[in-house]
């Protein structure tokens, strides 16, 4: 969520604006609620409903859609793709 | 998903035949912003060795990335931010042998209540031979 797309609401204007404030909401603006000149809180739509999930044939032509994208010239094996990754972890403790 | 994306790795077969066996009415699918990090890692370690420019290597693996993040069946969770969770890390990497890296890969799945791990790591090999996760390969 961008910080500029929330707004500032006061506990003042929340008590006298809650219907607006509803539909806004429904809308799916978010606000960070003042009281007394401090943000003592957040107010924000829940995630919207679900699509209905894909069906099987529908799921797999999907991942075969998202596949590719990359072509190594030399593919990494599972050992090498470990390796890579832990080498990085030894550099990171070792401050490198 | 680096295999899934990768159409040269010998493993992308293994891989999509993995993914495409979780489907969305029978499973929800589950990354943590650590193996995001991983993801993102290698990829651009193997971008970089083709070398592809810099901001095409960045164009391709943000593309990459939101293809996988875009599955309606997929969630992002963390390791909780409970100080007593953080601690058990020490005690997870001595029982299972694992790195902290790893050790918070677990944790994440205990906290989440995760009973399945896919992966091609086999540093987690005492925690399938414990039977506390079971391994999708």
């Amino acid at each position: 969520m961008n910080i500029n797309d929330v707004q500032p609401i006061s506990t003042k204007q929340l008590r006298e604006t809650m219907p607006s404030i509803k539909e806004r909401l429904l809308a799916g603006e978010s606000f960070y609620w003042i009281d007394r000149s401090k943000p003592i809180g957040m107010i924000k739509p829940l995630e919207p409903k679900r699509k209905a999930p894909m069906n099987a044939n529908e799921y797999r032509q999907h991942i075969r859609k998202i596949a590719g994208g990359i072509n190594s010239k030399k593919p990494l094996s599972p050992k090498e793709l470990n390796r890579l990754l832990d080498k990085r972890y030894e550099e990171m403790l070792s401050g490198q | 998903m680096v295999y899934l994306k990768d159409n040269n790795s010998p493993q992308q077969k293994s891989a999509f035949k993995l993914i495409s066996s979780f489907l969305p009415e029978d499973y929800e699918l589950f990354l943590s912003s650590l193996t995001i990090d991983e993801y993102l890692h290698s990829s651009l370690f193997i971008l970089k060795h083709h070398k592809i420019p810099v901001p095409e290597r960045f164009k391709k693996v943000f593309e990459a990335l939101k293809t996988i993040l875009d599955l309606q069946h997929l969630k992002i969770v963390n390791p909780s931010d409970s100080k007593e969770n953080n601690l058990k890390i020490v005690d997870i990497m001595q029982n299972f042998n694992l790195n902290p890296r790893d050790a918070y890969h677990f944790l994440t799945m205990q906290e989440n209540d995760i009973h399945e791990f896919a992966t091609f790591d086999n540093d987690f090999k005492e925690v399938f031979t414990k039977k506390y996760l079971k391994h999708s390969e």
